[in-house]
């Protein structure tokens, strides 16, 4: 049993001016066996938490716990985990048996048993013939196999991912990370992945924890962030192409609630809003994906007016840009359908699949 | 590309220019044999071809009974010190490179300094510690004070800075010491520094005449350049032994420029070859 927890961690650096607070107060357990995924934007914290638990940093405040340890103030070597770096950190110099027989040298274990754990691990990465090559011989997708099994042979507690899969070309990357996914099932090490990239963090994840700022925004399994986002932020954040976000006003008429736009205005479901308090809150935002938003040819009571921006094809799907008075809304063009750019269209939105947030707190109403 | 009539002459000019200058490097290369060998280079015209060379000046050196002792001396001090030095400089190199201490930035500004003041300016206060301390005519006076050098404390902290610090928070996590990281990691991804270094401290340390001269009193303790230089020196100047004795020396630096030039040209291949 290897849970990672995190309790309470803040991480500061520098001081004065230059004092910048990387993680921000950050509370949560990665379970047994689990592999979770830190996904964020760059200055989100999550190679800082990440480093903080290789003990490559060490918290300002809180602790980690890695099994039943605090290993807050342990150094690295003492708390058996392994990182595979986005760079590979391959040794130049040395060929790749000798890289992945590296952290067992360093353990004085005898010669053979070295050979035949490296053979081995060589074995289920299926890089047996590259053992003699030197890193500056093997292909991007090669390195990053040596410098996994560099990490598997030592049989850590728990494994480190730093965008792993980033120095990959697209069709590698998708690839590498299924068999990525599968290996850390098959091996059952808990295990830590960092990614920006949320598609790679959706298709990987048993859990992702999405962070800004420092700050832990919504923990939970990939559909449970992308379909339950907690707030604007990871309603924005996760999603490809990205969620629609319009800004609005909350207008109360009785018993019946509006949501006001510059260009959108709607009268909201009322199951959406059942039982919610809404004291105080006046501005708001809506939220909708792309795909339960429609072009259509006609206007209709519920359509709403726009002129097409430009159009995109994302595989089988073909999205609309349209611009409308005060934001860009991006939808689903229906085959056969052939607007020309600067053609007034018009849009539907699935009143059941929308988002409301209150845009002060961002939080979701 | 044919090669028009402007890109032949400036071919022939640089040929031309390398031609003249290893021929002005090494003509008194070339003087110091011929005069070792008793040839008359300073009649006109100058005996280049020694008719009857005489190799005298050598076999008074060959079998001088100190000798082997200067010989021993000169290979305990070159490999001492330049070992020690290396040593010395890899983890004064790292620790200014990677550690985070008060007074980084001073300490570093002095060792520049340093290396801005003439070693020999340093001779008569470390002769007078040495004195004190009675380690004038022994190996550690003669071994330790060389080996703090600052120019090799920042050659390798500027190589040092360059290397990417995935490579040493890899071995970090895999469970290696920061002597470890500095010898075992560091120091290979170093190794177009390093090599230039050894190289260097084997020359000057080989060569090395006023050090010894200053704190090796008693003749045991002399090297080979100093032996030598005792050798020739009785009413009047041995030219034709000295410069015997010059050729001698130069032996040693001459092969390990043959073995490092194989390195140096490596280097330059593989690094042309990457990206």
């Amino acid at each position: 049993m290897v849970e990672v927890i995190f309790d309470h961690v803040t991480k500061i650096f520098g001081e004065g001016k230059d004092r910048v607070v990387a993680v921000d107060d950050v509370s949560f357990t990665v379970k047994d066996r689990e592999l979770v995924v830190l996904l964020g934007p760059s200055g989100s914290g999550k190679s800082t938490l990440l480093r903080l638990v290789a003990g490559l940093e060490i918290p300002t405040k809180g602790d980690i716990i890695i099994g039943d340890k605090v290993v807050t103030e342990l150094p690295p070597r003492e708390r058996d985990v392994a990182m595979v770096f986005q760079s590979y950190a391959l040794y130049p110099f040395m060929s790749a048996f000798d890289n992945i027989a590296f952290p067992l040298k360093l353990r004085k274990m005898p010669k053979d048993e070295i050979k035949r754990k490296v053979e081995q691990v060589a074995e289920i990465l299926n890089i047996k013939h590259l053992l003699h090559r030197m890193p500056a011989q093997l292909s991007g997708g090669e390195m990053q196999r040596v410098a996994l099994a560099r990490c598997i042979v030592r049989n850590p507690q728990v494994f480190l991912f730093d965008e792993p899969l980033s120095n990959l070309d697209a069709k590698l990357r998708v690839t590498t990370r299924g068999f990525l996914k599968r290996l850390q099932k098959d091996l059952g090490i808990t295990s830590i992945y960092v990614t920006h990239d949320q598609e790679e963090a959706m298709s990987i994840a048993d859990r992702i924890v999405v962070l800004d700022k420092g700050k832990v925004q919504q923990i939970g399994t990939p559909e449970e962030v992308y379909n339950n986002p907690q707030n604007i932020f990871v309603a924005g954040f996760l999603g490809s192409p990205p969620m629609n976000l319009v800004e609005g006003r909350l207008i109360i008429k009785g018993e019946k609630k509006f949501f006001e736009g510059t260009s959108i205005k709607f009268e909201i479901p009322p199951d959406i809003l059942d039982g919610k308090n809404l004291e105080g809150v006046e501005k708001i935002t809506l939220g909708a994906r792309p795909e339960s938003v429609k072009v259509v040819t006609k206007p209709g009571a519920t359509a709403f007016k726009g002129r097409l921006y430009v159009t995109e094809s994302v595989g089988s799907t073909r999205y609309a840009m349209i611009e409308t008075a005060d934001t860009m809304i991006r939808a689903v063009i229906e085959a056969g359908f052939n607007p020309r750019i600067g053609d007034e269209v018009y849009f539907t939105i699935d009143m059941t699949q929308i988002y409301l947030f209150n845009s002060d707190s961002g939080a979701r109403i | 590309m044919p090669k028009s009539k402007s890109d032949r002459i400036f071919r022939i000019i640089a040929y031309a220019s390398v031609a003249i200058s290893a021929a002005i490097y090494l003509y008194p290369f070339y003087l110091l044999i011929l005069i070792s060998l008793r040839a008359d280079v300073f009649s006109w015209p100058p005996e280049l071809f020694p008719r009857n060379p005489d190799f005298s000046g050598y076999t008074a050196i060959f079998s001088h009974p100190a000798f082997l002792e200067w010989l021993t001396n000169s290979f305990i001090y070159t490999i001492c010190i330049s070992l020690g030095t290396i040593l010395m400089a890899s983890i004064t190199g790292y620790a200014f490179s990677r550690l985070n201490f008060p007074g980084k930035t001073y300490l570093f500004w002095l060792i520049l300094g340093l290396m801005m003041i003439p070693g020999i300016v340093s001779y008569i206060p470390l002769y007078v510690m040495l004195a004190k301390m009675k380690l004038l005519s022994t190996y550690w006076g003669i071994i330790i004070p060389p080996i703090a050098s600052p120019y090799s404390a920042f050659l390798l902290k500027q190589s040092f800075d360059a290397i990417p610090r995935d490579y040493e928070e890899c071995a970090y996590i895999d469970g290696a010491s920061r002597l470890t990281i500095i010898f075992r990691i560091f120091l290979p991804l170093a190794k177009p520094a390093l090599v230039t270094l050894t190289l260097f401290q084997f020359v000057w340390n080989w060569n090395n005449f006023a050090w010894p001269l200053f704190v090796a009193t008693s003749p045991r303790f002399w090297n080979l350049p100093l032996g030598i230089w005792n050798l020739t020196w009785s009413y009047t100047r041995d030219f034709w032994t000295l410069a015997s004795g010059g050729v001698i020396l130069m032996i040693v630096p001459f092969i390990l420029y043959l073995i490092g030039i194989e390195y140096f040209l490596r280097g330059i291949i593989v690094t042309g070859l990457k990206k």
